[in-house]
């Protein structure tokens, strides 16, 4: 079963693994918005994707990412703005290509990687910022999950986020479905307790 | 059971070559498959020797929108550095995408290689409003890279 992983942004990565002892990268690719949609669709029916994971941006990641100044947040914010529509194609490419689509977050997807150390004291005011610091440690650790992933064209930030989607994807499905039920399933699903058997 | 008849030391440049060769099948093999799912692609044609040799590319790629894409098949990512750089720094007379598959890889990595250079190939060219085999588009790049 192959599984497709995209990662929003300003610029989009999309990433095809497939599934078996060892996750083999059979796809990757980094996207502008305006292709994405086209691209997409071409991949995930090429290589017939049943599953796609999509990471959204999201907002909170950027008061982290830009301790520059206000100038550098203010206009990380504004591409992450810009950059909500393509949640809207990609989703819409996967459905076209008949693929299941969970939505997630970096947050979420990223404990597919195992416990991330703290990061070191006083990284801010070092040459090295936090955002360069985390982006190490998931390139150290990425690349050695799955089989295939070479240095060359596709080696990028985007297409690594979009590997760990489609590897969180990929740990999901294999769950028992108790664990991968959404909130609302589980708060209406009944506590032993309030089970009532009948008694002869 | 070593046959007789093999050399006692292959030539590397002549082992070279096959892998080459047999690189060149894969992709060949796997470029059919695009007819299937891309409504842009038309059809592919192998390079003529003069192409081969003057112009370095193995494979164009008809479009229905962006003309064609050339590819080059190259088995080691180390080729496909070189070809890069002669691109960026030589005088290139077509945008020619380097695709690094080996023939020990399995016939859907090839398609994934061969379907990531057709796209990002698309993009470059829809983006800059060109042909997508425009040598115009190696200066962007260069630009782009610097």
């Amino acid at each position: 079963m192959n599984i497709g992983g995209i990662d929003i942004g300003h610029h989009n990565g999309l990433t095809i693994i497939a599934d078996g002892p060892r996750p083999r990268c059979l796809f990757r690719c980094k996207l502008a918005g305006e292709e994405l949609y086209a691209g997409a669709l071409a991949a995930f029916q090429t290589l017939s994707v049943k599953l796609v994971v999509i990471e959204r941006s999201v907002e909170v990641l950027t008061h982290g990412r830009a301790r520059k100044g206000m100038p550098e947040r203010v206009s990380i914010e504004r591409a992450i703005i810009n950059s909500a529509p393509f949640v809207g194609h990609a989703q819409l490419a996967a459905q076209h290509a008949g693929a299941t689509v969970l939505l997630t977050t970096a947050t979420d997807t990223r404990k597919v990687l195992g416990r991330i150390p703290s990061a070191p004291v006083g990284l801010s005011g070092k040459r090295m910022r936090y955002d360069k610091w985390i982006d190490k440690v998931i390139a150290s650790r990425a690349r050695l999950l799955v089989d295939g992933w070479e240095d060359g064209a596709g080696d990028n930030e985007h297409c690594r986020d979009a590997l760990i989607a489609a590897l969180w994807g990929l740990a999901r499905i294999k769950l028992p479905a108790a664990l991968t039920a959404t909130s609302d399933e589980r708060h209406t699903r009944r506590r032993r307790s309030q089970i009532t058997t009948r008694r002869s | 059971m070593i046959d007789p008849d093999l050399p006692a030391i292959l030539d590397p440049f002549e082992l070279a070559l096959g892998v080459g060769l047999l690189s060149e099948a894969a992709v060949e093999s796997a470029l059919p498959r695009l007819a299937d799912t891309c409504p842009w692609y038309l059809g592919f044609r192998r390079a003529t020797r003069a192409e081969d040799e003057i112009a370095k590319f193995d494979f164009a790629i008809y479009t229905s929108d962006v003309g064609r894409i050339l590819l080059q098949v190259k088995s080691s990512r180390c080729g496909a550095n070189k070809h890069d750089r002669l691109q960026r720094y030589g005088r290139p007379l077509y945008r020619v995408h380097a695709v690094t598959v080996r023939p020990d890889m399995e016939p859907e990595r090839v398609l994934g290689r061969v379907l990531a250079a057709c796209i990002r190939a698309r993009e470059e060219a829809i983006a800059s409003r060109c042909v997508a085999d425009h040598r115009s588009l190696c200066v962007a790049w260069r630009k782009e890279a610097a």
